[in-house]
């Protein structure tokens, strides 16, 4: 489509007006709201400050995230190992191809209910909820990444008799990469709901138990302070890791050979 | 071809034709492995009471569940909800995609909040949303409409952006009206993109309507699911747990179906991704 381009300057400009008027008319449109439902800004606001400076703001978050990058180190590590053995045993993809459909399309929050009221409302269930929600995009997406490689290379890695270790680690895990990355977003972004979502349910800590108990209490200021937060940092994990795996990743895209021979020539510098 | 992919094509062509008897085989082997598996762990003391009923007593509890009116009516209202949330997130998604897609200085401007709102917990909205709308089908409608209408804005966007020039030159050249160009032209030529949208957005919409009823304690499937196992009733939790999940999987195959015979009209275009 021929759609026109801006400049740089505009381009930013562009991009910000919207969202800042958007602030903006929020702020002047609530700053008279006097329904108990949409408290005005600077009230989310202050309700914030107070949060943050009675310190359980910091406790919460603390809870919350140490939870939630244990259940997502836990998958990936999971995930990689037993999606890269079955990605390299097709036969075994294809017996279990219709299984993994079926968890990949049934909803995790449906264990909620039966793990917190069994196991209770401490950390170990809510670390094996977000874990369990995780595992599956990083999994079949490994799969998928394995067997997106190009059946020449394998026969060139076996014609060199690269054993088994080495050959995972250098020749099949750099191939799958990208799609192993697809995964890893999904499962940063899915972790998050499913942390609220436990937290929600039960717990005695954490950013989904303030969120909750202000909701109980009818204040309102600070349950939309939790729920902003809670936006807030679904969209900083989001664009921080996009961020950083472009870096990473640089060299499966396609420009990758120039840029791989001028690495070699000018020294690192991707 | 040149010989090794001769060879390769051959062996994996023998492969298949031995194969397809033996991976059925398999695969039941594996159900029922999984199965035994199941009321193995279920039957030790391995996990305490309640987490994990044996196979045989979810069975019965679908099998009593599935003729009763309850059953139903907790289907259809998270069925429900999901579609009225996502219709909505369908209409105002397609819009706002094209909108988006025609114009550069729209699609700049709405790029943060797109962002934003992709990555966004729709459920974390539940607490504040549940104190405004009730626990009626408004509030599982809306939380769906906000988890769903940003991947349906984005696939639209990425389905026009792929529309090859020379399409839209031609139209321009005969200077088809803009109603007429977008129903006529960028509607149809995007509609695969489109649909992939909508089914994605159909599995998200069923999860989000059931993560709802399962916080909010809004009547249907994951409402029924809390019920059952606060009432110490834990092969019913898992009779609506297996329905949750055959949902899931008839709604996404449904849908695949359905994709694939809207677009057969259409031939794939070449160079599209």
């Amino acid at each position: 489509m021929n759609v026109k381009s801006y400049g740089p300057v505009s381009a930013v400009l562009l991009q910000v007006w919207l969202p800042v008027v958007l602030v903006l008319a929020w702020f002047l449109v609530s700053a008279q709201s006097t329904s108990v439902f949409w408290p005005p800004l600077t009230t989310i606001l202050a309700a914030f400050g107070d949060w943050a400076a009675s310190g359980t703001l910091w406790s919460s978050l603390a809870y919350s995230f140490g939870n939630y990058f244990m259940a997502l180190i836990l998958a990936t590590v999971v995930g990689v190992a037993i999606g890269t053995a079955i990605g390299l045993m097709p036969r075994v993809g294809q017996v279990l191809s219709p299984y993994l459909d079926f968890f990949r399309t049934l909803p995790i929050v449906v264990f909620v209910p039966i793990v917190i009221l069994t196991l209770g409302v401490g950390r170990g269930p809510k670390v094996f909820l977000i874990f369990l929600a995780c595992v599956w995009p990083i999994l079949l997406n490994t799969i998928e990444g394995v067997r997106s490689i190009q059946a020449s290379v394998f026969e060139t890695a076996r014609s060199y008799r690269i054993p088994l270790a080495l050959r995972i680690r250098r020749v099949v895990l750099p191939g799958a990469a990208p799609q192993i990355a697809i995964g890893l977003r999904l499962a940063i972004s899915i972790g998050i709901v499913m942390l609220v979502v436990s937290e929600m349910y039960g717990s005695t800590e954490g950013v989904g138990h303030f969120i909750l108990q202000s909701g109980q209490r009818f204040q309102l200021p600070e349950t939309w302070a939790g729920t902003l937060l809670i936006g807030v940092i679904g969209w900083l994990f989001t664009a921080l890791y996009m961020f950083g795996e472009h870096r990473v990743l640089a060299w499966t895209r396609q420009d990758a050979e120039t840029r791989r021979s001028g690495r070699v020539s000018k020294g690192d510098k991707s | 071809m040149t010989w090794t992919q001769t060879i390769r094509a051959s062996a994996a062509a023998d492969n298949r034709r031995r194969a397809v008897p033996a991976i059925a085989l398999w695969r039941a082997v594996v159900f029922v492995g999984g199965i035994a598996l199941w009321a193995a762990i279920s039957a030790s003391d391995l996990f305490p009471a309640g987490l994990l009923p044996s196979p045989a007593a979810v069975a019965v509890a679908l099998g009593e569940q599935i003729v009763t009116a309850q059953y139903w009516e907790a289907l259809g209202l998270t069925l429900w909800g999901a579609a009225v949330g996502l219709a909505a997130a369908a209409v105002v998604g397609i819009a706002i995609g094209i909108l988006t897609a025609a114009s550069s200085a729209a699609e700049l401007s709405m790029r943060f909040l797109i962002d934003f709102g992709r990555a966004f917990p729709a459920v974390a909205l539940i607490a504040v949303m549940v104190l405004i709308l009730g626990r009626g089908i408004e509030l599982k409608a809306t939380l769906v409409f906000v988890a769903v209408v940003f991947l349906i804005i984005v696939q639209t966007q990425q389905g026009v952006r792929r529309i090859p020039p020379s399409i839209l030159e031609t139209a321009r050249a005969f200077r088809t009206p803009r109603g007429l160009l977008v129903r006529r032209v960028m509607l149809p030529s995007a509609a695969p993109s489109i649909l992939t949208g909508l089914r994605l957005g159909a599995s998200v919409a069923v999860l989000v309507a059931i993560s709802t009823e399962v916080l909010s304690g809004s009547a249907g499937i994951g409402n029924q699911i809390t019920d059952a196992q606060l009432g110490a009733n834990p092969p019913v939790a898992y009779a609506y747990i297996v329905t949750a999940g055959l949902l899931g999987f008839g709604v996404n195959a449904g849908l695949e179906r359905l994709q694939s015979a809207i677009v057969r009209w259409r031939p794939p275009v070449k160079g599209e991704d």
